[in-house]
């Protein structure tokens, strides 16, 4: 009986591990699936939300539009103006 | 024997589950350090690539050392301190259970619930952290929150109970409270201003503000309420030119009333003693028994301290580690104490500073920076707001649906950050209003520069037909002091509003004209009756108008001067690499033993050389280019230009260049093609008119 109790009381605990684990892992595991879905290959970025990740931050909000499920929507044109060659623009 | 037997297990295994929980904490944030960088991919710069760029001897710089130090151990110490809740926690549990697996058990539920906490409150928080992944799930709301804390809580409180004697516990109990106590302090003083017969100076700063984006040029601008409203209500002096489009030298120009030839600030981080740090202004009005106040929310390229004779300064630390530190400190543990009141003590170089976005509140920044004025004395102070500049991170993505998306990265997030910054802008003011600070004051708001996006609107059109070499002159750049054709770089706001019994005293009106940030120094010693030492060199700006009416002629007939910064290849595109910034300007600078960058004076002659420089006179800008043998002449009203050798109107340009020679006179090789030689009686003439009391 009394190792029945053991028993139970172990899978109980494992299974509130599992959880805490799953709840952390699943999310992270999301993020990065959804991280890859947007890569363009480019150090720069092509996209809005490509961009701000590689500057470090999250494109997250609450004001309930996710521009990283929009990102079609928002690729980025201006890489192709070119940068000055030097500070008055001589090569 | 039984009993002593159990206390003794029970003690080393307290022991090893500490040990335990630091090792499983040294794993949990290498897996979160490597999701990070694979949710970056390309990081736009790393401490190992810094440290390449750096020379041996910067990074050898004590105070950067230190530092760097600094950080590290007081981000172990808090993963410490948290592993020792954790095993505190577990305690409990343990003089219940005996048996090692269900322990071992016991421990991870405790571990995985509280790095659980620790992730979803950083997600809800702070939810443009990268390791706020936590963010869409149930645990990273109010109530999953409050839920698991309070289960946690309990836990540790029922650990400390059953650990401790009652003399500890009451010991640590009233440390607590007195801690508690110590930083809320300026909540149970008196917040409210009492009355004072001198009115109270605010200078605020919004960094990059471009006056076309506002009502004031254009009604359709609506991103800006209350900016538009407040400007409305004040008299505004358009147009208005910063000297150089660089925060650090705008902010000097602003405060001494001179041009950056004059004050010694010819770059941001300028070698401190280039610079003629004592203020006039400051002195003056502290000797009226002002409180001087400096506050900024960035500090990386703005160094004014208590050496400028400020009081009270509010922002982060400034140092070279602020760039290193705010690239990596992006864990949940530390994010969650950057905006405690200890803050500032913990982390210095994170609290209230803007260029760590993710975790900034400009909310906090404000009540910080009110709360620090004085209410019993008059007040100074100068505040500038730095969320319109790149990067343009902030805590909460922007709202996208605000603004119309043309492919313009920098542009579009630019405009998402206008909406943020008048509201940061309209709570300070509010603040102001509420604790009776604008019952007797002056309002002087204005940007330090604008901003360059390489807008279709902004291009200046080339009149006459160009040789191959002219036509490849790039008169449209990216981001701001790095051209003086670019216009948007050096147009500026400037508005005043006056303010008697919490209402403002004057009508809102335009007044136009040529002005400068220089002007408000001058403006101010007239209205508040101030006077100049005779050691100290005089003003280069003028007395601003209050009236339409006015029919001063220097307002019309006056030059304003305009010079470049540094010349940055990289940061003259879309996307700012760092790596390449500092691969291009890193041996340019140095780190003193106070830990501070700044540019290395041996190298100022040469950089001071490679300056773009130009003068506005009525509607013409005369510029001369250091790396262009032609001088080039822009007309600002019909946004044109063309080199001065095809150029056959009746614009004023010999006296423009008069003016310009003799106003750079003393610069190193500024004048590489000789354009001044067949003015030097003319720039004699104006040099001597200069040099006269």
């Amino acid at each position: 009986m009394d190792n029945i109790k053991v028993f139970g009381a172990q899978f109980i605990l494992i299974s509130i591990i599992v959880l805490l684990l799953a709840s952390m892992i699943t999310p992270a595991w999301k993020v990065y699936q959804i991280r890859l879905s947007i890569n363009s290959g480019t150090p720069s970025g092509d996209s809005l939300a490509e961009r701000y990740l590689i500057l470090g931050d999250w494109p997250a909000s609450t004001n309930g539009f996710n521009i990283v499920e929009h990102n079609q929507y928002f690729k980025i044109t201006t890489n192709k103006i070119p940068a000055m060659q030097n500070q008055d623009g001589l090569k | 024997m039984g009993r002593a037997l159990t206390n003794n297990a029970m003690e080393i295994t307290m022991g090893r589950t500490f040990l335990r929980t630091v090792t499983l904490m040294l794993l949990s944030l290498i897996a979160l350090y490597i999701l990070k960088q694979s949710l970056q991919f390309y990081t736009p710069i790393s401490i190992a690539e810094a440290m390449l760029h750096i020379r041996t001897d910067d990074i050898l710089s004590l105070g950067f050392l230190l530092d760097l130090a600094y950080f590290f151990l007081l981000t172990i110490f808090l993963h410490l301190l948290w592993s020792l809740i954790i095993t505190v926690s577990c305690s409990p549990w343990f003089q219940i259970i005996d048996k090692d697996n269900i322990r071992t058990q016991i421990w991870l539920i405790i571990m995985f619930a509280h790095i659980a906490l620790v992730l979803s409150a950083n997600a809800y928080l702070y939810p443009t952290s990268l390791l706020g992944f936590m963010r869409d799930t149930p645990l990273a709301s109010p109530m999953g929150l409050f839920s698991l804390s309070l289960l946690l809580s309990f836990q540790f409180i029922w650990g400390v109970l059953s650990s401790l004697n009652r003399k500890v516990l009451l010991t640590l109990t009233l440390t607590c409270i007195a801690l508690v106590l110590f930083f809320n302090l300026h909540r149970i003083l008196p917040l409210h201003q009492t009355a004072t017969s001198k009115p109270n100076i605010f200078i605020i700063g919004i960094d990059g503000l471009r006056p076309d984006h506002l009502a004031l040029r254009d009604k359709k601008n609506t991103l800006t309420p209350h900016l538009n409203s407040f400007i409305a209500q004040s008299i505004t002096y358009d147009k208005t030119y910063t000297p150089q489009g660089r925060t650090y030298v705008a902010w000097m120009s602003l405060l001494t009333g001179q041009y950056p030839v004059n004050h010694g600030a010819r770059f941001n981080l300028t070698p401190p003693e280039l610079v003629h740090k004592a203020l006039p202004l400051v002195r003056e009005l502290k000797q009226q028994n002002y409180k001087t106040s400096y506050a900024m929310d960035e500090r990386r390229f703005n160094q004014i301290d208590h050496e400028y004779g400020f009081e009270n300064i509010i922002g982060p630390k400034i140092g070279a580690a602020d760039a290193i530190i705010a690239n990596i400190a992006d864990f949940p543990l530390i994010n969650l104490f950057v905006n405690t009141p200890f803050s500032q003590l913990l982390f210095p170089y994170l609290s209230l500073n803007r260029a760590y976005g993710k975790a900034y509140d400009p909310y906090l920044f404000n009540e910080k920076v009110v709360s620090s004025l004085s209410t019993t004395r008059a007040n100074f102070l100068s505040v500038h707001f730095c969320q319109l500049h790149w990067p343009f991170t902030s805590k909460e993505f922007i709202d996208p649906k605000q603004v119309n998306w043309k492919g313009n990265y920098n542009h579009f997030m630019y405009q998402g950050m206008l909406e943020k910054v008048d509201k940061q802008f309209n709570h300070f003011i509010e603040l102001l209003s509420d604790r009776g600070y604008l019952n007797n004051a002056i309002i002087y708001l204005i940007s330090d520069h604008g901003e360059g996006f390489m807008l279709d609107r902004d291009k200046l059109i080339a009149l006459s037909s160009l040789s191959d070499k002219q036509s490849k002159l790039s008169v449209n750049s990216w981001g701001h002091g790095n051209n003086v054709l670019t216009q948007e770089q050096s147009d500026v706001l400037m508005a005043y509003r006056r303010f008697s019994d919490g209402k403002t005293v004057q009508e809102g009106k335009k007044i136009s004209g040529t002005f400068s940030l220089i002007d408000i120094a001058p403006s101010l010693f007239d209205e508040l009756n101030l006077s100049l030492n005779k050691s100290d060199k005089q003003f280069d700006g003028i007395i601003l108008p209050k009236s339409t009416q006015s029919k001063d002629s220097n307002i019309f007939e006056r030059n304003i001067f305009v010079e470049s910064s540094l010349p940055v290849n990289a940061i003259n595109t879309s996307f700012i690499d760092d790596r390449k910034v500092l691969s291009e300007t890193a041996s340019d600078y140095e780190v003193r033993e106070n830990g501070r960058a700044v540019l290395q004076a041996e190298r100022y002659p040469s950089l001071v050389s490679q300056k773009q420089r130009s003068v506005y006179y009525q509607k013409w800008q005369l510029a001369m280019l250091p790396d262009y043998d032609s001088l080039v002449l822009v007309n600002t009203l019909q946004k044109s230009w063309q080199p001065i050798s095809s150029y056959h109107g009746d614009a004023p340009w010999q006296k423009m260049l008069a003016w310009l020679c003799a106003h750079y006179r003393d610069d190193y090789q500024f004048d590489k093609h000789n354009a001044c030689k067949d003015t030097s009686r003319q720039v004699r003439e104006v040099s001597s008119m200069l040099s006269s009391p």
